[in-house]
């Protein structure tokens, strides 16, 4: 993974990292799955878990930059992902552990549409071929 | 007159650091609106369903009226998860860049049906839209994905495979 690929992977996990924090923190008094969660910039739900599980999984896109592995940095795409679509499908649903709604939905998209493109698409090799 | 000095000094700046950082900020805050503003459709819709009635109390154009009165509002239920979905996207691409020129596009289609709907509605300010609607066009114009975004760091990989995914965001980016 090259110093651009793994500055982007950095900057997008500390992002999920920090919106993560935050979520926890202020989901923290609450029950750790409620739903909807309490609203971060007073659009965004998301509840403890959601809160804990975005610090998880940035802390281990995290990992994957740091070690080039773009295996690792693909799971932690599409566990957004999946997370992303549980938020959507789930709106108000008691099994969306997570506590969003559609505006955690697109940003759990967001991060997970980063490290899954980052994660398939192949570097570039020296001279400018790109393998197919 | 000097015609090339002249043709020099006009050109755009479209790729400078200042010109790139401006068109990522336009970017990421035309991102952060959609994804505000997918926060407040949850089932049953009714906001949502009161809002797209706006094109029947307030017309704008009478072929959409049509549309929305027959079409629409009897299925809303599947439109309004449509509608939702298809915003979730094009909030979530926008932030991160990427298929920025494609999902710009959408947006500003997005716009179009969302103005004429509701920009004859009550309390509602008619250059909001068409604001929003130049806002995308601009991001689409610029690619600006491609500035601190992942069409920019994936792009020239892209054109250089032989596969039809990458080859399609390519042209998307």
């Amino acid at each position: 993974m090259n110093g651009p690929r793994r500055r982007a992977v950095t900057t997008i996990g500390v992002i999920a990292i920090l919106i993560g924090v935050a979520g926890a923190l202020m989901g923290a008094a609450s029950p750790m799955f409620e739903v909807p969660g309490r609203s971060l910039f007073r659009f965004m739900a998301i509840n403890l878990f959601g809160g804990l599980f975005s610090v998880a999984v940035g802390v281990v896109a995290l990992v994957a930059a740091r070690r080039a592995n773009r295996t690792l940095l693909l799971w932690c795409g599409a566990a957004f992902v999946a997370a992303a679509l549980v938020n959507l499908v789930g709106i108000d649903r008691s099994f969306n552990v997570f506590g969003g709604h559609a505006s955690l939905a697109s940003v759990f998209l967001c991060f997970g549409t980063g490290f899954v493109a980052i994660a398939l698409t192949p570097e570039l090799e020296a001279g400018g071929a790109g393998d197919a | 007159m000097n015609v090339e000095l002249v043709r020099r000094e006009a050109r755009l700046e479209a790729d400078g650091s200042i010109a790139r950082g401006g068109m990522a900020f336009v970017r990421i805050v035309f991102g952060l609106m959609w994804v505000a503003n997918v926060a407040w459709k949850r089932p049953p819709f009714e906001a949502f369903e009161h809002f797209t009635g706006f094109a029947i109390s307030y017309p704008v154009f009478a072929p959409w009226t049509f549309v929305v009165e027959n079409v629409v509002l009897p299925n809303f239920t599947p439109f309004a998860w449509g509608v939702t979905a298809l915003e979730v996207v094009i909030g979530a691409f926008l932030l991160v860049g990427f298929a920025t020129r494609l999902t710009a596009a959408v947006g500003a289609v997005q716009t179009v049906a969302i103005g004429l709907s509701v920009i004859r509605g009550p309390n509602e300010w008619d250059w909001a839209y068409h604001m929003m609607f130049a806002g995308h066009v601009a991001i689409m114009a610029t690619a600006a994905g491609r500035a601190f975004g992942v069409d920019g760091l994936l792009r020239a990989s892209w054109l250089r495979s032989s596969h039809p995914i990458a080859r399609i965001l390519g042209r998307a980016s």
